[in-house]
């Protein structure tokens, strides 16, 4: 077999050729030192990109589900209230309903509240004040060297320069 | 925020060059000002710092040796306080790498506003514009010849700050910052410096077989806060009273245990304060400090203090709001006062 | 029996069908957003959108049938919108993001890296490349190398012919070796 074409070894790296086509690549790589090189450089290039998904996968944030149960809750159908309001609205279901609702307006969110709501600790917020904080060059919160900048593009001084370390 | 719709942090560069016009710093003063921000891009060298902060009831010191390799370069390692003795902080242009010795673990942090030339010359030009820069009389740090530089409040006229700039490099070999009655709030000051021209390369290596951790507390300051409001997926507040001079300069919004959490920091070139806000009342836990109540306007708050810093929260209308910062309780009161909707 | 319309209240088993899917497929389909927006702010919109959007066509979803593909198919479909939806503006921002950073200039970096970070610092110029190529040479990529789809099911879930995808993926390989390249150099 002739060299395969780059894009038929793509082809024989996913699996993706006819099997005769597969078998004679397969061949052509055992004994072609140059191809077997491109096909390792086909590999390495998938490797980095798997690893590079490894490295930075990320956790599903919590306020992603919240956002997809929020908005589902506030997408109830408006034809259905307009149904329940009419049958509530008669007074024998009125008035045990409204007293029910007050009393579930009252504790519901007490008790939501304890139960449910995450509480975030004080040192989360002081570390990140501080954090962020210490970007102002001269700030309270700065530490040494104070501005950490890249080179300035206009600037062709270099980046060291000899000083004499022993005051006049 | 809706009281100052689109306002993105462009307009508070705007706003100091109009006030630049009110507080126009020493000529001279301020190139030298310039100079000491432009130091770390261009000097290297090795020295040890003494860093204070000054509370009312506690005070916090940190010591550290620094090696610095110009432009942007840096290992700094820790002496004090007791806690971080022998941790290391690496930092290679936005990216820090904490190593935390007790732990044996690296935190990997990265800070877009760190390196980003535009945000040092913001903070250049609100700190020229908020403050009047002037010459005090030369003197002596780290054994070396300085000038000193004077930083007085433009709207009160306070002294605020004092830099001693080092005459032939521009670095800042010591620094104080002082609060509204003349108190020494917080000071920095090299107690050795010596200047190299290259520093060997291992300095800035990580140890061995210790493995790393994406710090992932911390989201990325972005420069625009309406990007940063229509992130946060509910409506952030401003707050409309802000001391004079401050100006919004970094925001973030970051999952905080479920929470959408917004942060916006505030400074004035020297002082910052930080407003989180969260949409699920998630209420500040406050059990590892010595909590305290406070009462203004229609609104009960809590606050405590952790040395200098003083961290206020309160609840309204479904949010949650922390300020954080290095003011004066009543100061951050009257903040807090202005948050409404 | 058909699918629902809108309207048509939620029952005890679509909520179920959701929460079950956002348990199983909500972190995968997260990531898969992140890699194809690039950014947390957008991964978070379309997963949130791609969730509502099985919920509402839970009925349409085939037992059987792969979920993922269909999730993914969701997703793509939805970036494509929004890709449409803010043209211009969206290319304005990727090259400053993904320009190669000029760190030390011409001074040669003093650093030794260990190991890990040399891995981390590998995995840098690999995300700035993804991010540069286009949207469609990334999804291919994405979903051939990191989710390891086949031609055949990457057609479907992008919605375009074998043909396509093959060329594509070629494109934008070769792409991506240069653009490695590139931002590792820098």
């Amino acid at each position: 077999m002739q060299h395969p074409k780059p894009e038929q070894l793509t082809d024989y790296f996913y699996a993706a050729l006819a099997p005769e086509a597969d078998a004679a690549v397969h061949a052509h790589l055992a004994q072609c030192a140059s191809c077997a090189t491109a096909y390792d450089d086909e590999a390495a290039l998938s490797s980095m990109l798997r690893r590079f998904a490894n490295d930075s996968e990320r956790e599903l944030p919590r306020s992603v589900v919240d956002g997809v149960w929020e908005r589902l809750a506030n997408e109830r159908p408006k034809a259905r209230m307009a149904a329940f309001l009419g049958a509530v609205m008669r007074p024998f279901v009125a008035i045990p309903a409204a007293i029910a609702i007050v009393l579930a307006a009252v504790f519901i969110p007490q008790y939501a509240a304890q139960r449910d709501l995450p509480s975030i600790d004080a040192s989360y917020y002081l570390q990140d004040h501080a954090a962020m904080a210490a970007t102002v060059p001269f700030g309270v919160r700065s530490s040494v060297p104070a501005a950490l900048v890249s080179n300035n593009d206009d600037d062709n001084a270099p980046a060291t320069f000899a000083i004499a370390n022993d005051e006049p | 925020m809706t009281s100052r719709s689109g306002a993105a942090l462009v307009c508070a560069a705007a706003a100091v060059f109009a006030l630049a016009g009110t507080a126009r710093a020493d000529d001279a003063a301020t190139a030298l000002l310039r100079k000491a921000f432009d130091a770390p891009t261009k000097v290297t060298y090795v020295g040890e710092v003494q860093s204070m902060r000054f509370g009312q009831n506690r005070s916090e010191v940190e010591i550290y040796r620094v090696e610095h390799q110009a432009p942007n370069l840096t290992h700094r390692w820790y002496l004090a306080p007791r806690v971080a003795y022998g941790d290391s902080v690496i930092t290679r242009g936005d990216t820090s790498y904490t190593v935390d010795m007790n732990k044996n673990v690296i935190v990997v942090s990265k800070d877009d506003a760190i390196d980003d030339r535009i945000a040092v010359d913001n903070n250049f030009t609100l700190l020229t514009a908020n403050y009047r820069a002037s010459f005090g009389p030369d003197d002596s740090a780290a054994g070396r010849m300085t000038h000193v530089i004077v930083f007085e409040n433009a709207y009160t006229g306070e002294t605020t700050m004092r830099l001693w700039i080092d005459t032939h490099t521009g670095v800042v070999l010591k620094k104080e910052i002082y609060g509204a009655n003349g108190s020494l709030i917080a000071a920095m000051r090299f107690t050795s410096i010596r200047y190299v021209p290259v520093i060997p390369s291992d300095m800035f290596s990580l140890p061995r077989r210790v493995p790393t951790v994406q710090g992932g507390s911390h989201g990325a300051p972005i420069n625009n806060l309406s990007v940063a409001m229509k992130s946060a997926g509910f409506s952030v507040r401003e707050p409309r009273y802000l001391p004079e001079g401050f100006q919004p300069l970094a925001a973030d919004v970051s999952d905080v245990s479920g929470v959408r959490t917004c942060h916006i920091l505030y400074s004035d070139g020297i002082r910052t304060i930080s407003l989180f806000e969260n949409a699920r009342d998630a209420a500040v836990n406050l059990t590892r400090f010595r909590e305290a109540h406070v009462r203004f306007e229609d609104h009960d708050g809590v606050y405590a203090e952790d040395g200098p810093t003083l961290l206020l929260a309160w609840s309204e209308s479904g949010l949650h709001y922390t300020l954080v910062g290095d003011l004066a309780l009543g100061e951050l009161t009257r903040i807090a006062a202005s948050v409404v909707p | 029996m058909g699918p629902r319309k809108a309207t048509e209240p939620p029952t005890a088993e679509q909520a179920a069908f959701l929460e079950r899917a956002i348990e199983q497929y909500g972190k995968a389909t997260y990531n898969f957003a992140y890699r194809l927006t690039g950014n947390e702010a957008d991964a978070r919109d379309l997963t949130q959108e791609a969730f509502i959007r099985v919920y509402r066509a839970w009925r349409s979803f085939v037992p059987g049938t792969s979920f993922t593909s269909w999730i993914y198919r969701i997703v793509t479909n939805l970036h494509r919108d929004e890709l449409r939806r803010r043209k211009g503006r969206f290319y304005e921002e990727i090259p400053e993001d993904n320009a190669p950073q000029d760190f030390g200039g011409n001074k040669p970096l003093a650093v030794e890296p260990i190991d890990e970070y040399v891995e981390r610092q590998l995995s840098e110029p690999v995300a700035k490349a993804l991010a540069a190529l286009s949207p469609d040479q990334r999804q291919v990529v994405i979903l051939a190398d990191i989710e390891e789809y086949s031609y055949q099911e990457i057609a479907e879930i992008v919605g375009c012919s074998i043909g396509t995808v093959r060329s594509r993926l070629h494109r934008a390989r070769t792409q991506l070796r240069k653009l490695v390249q590139a931002y590792s150099r820098s």
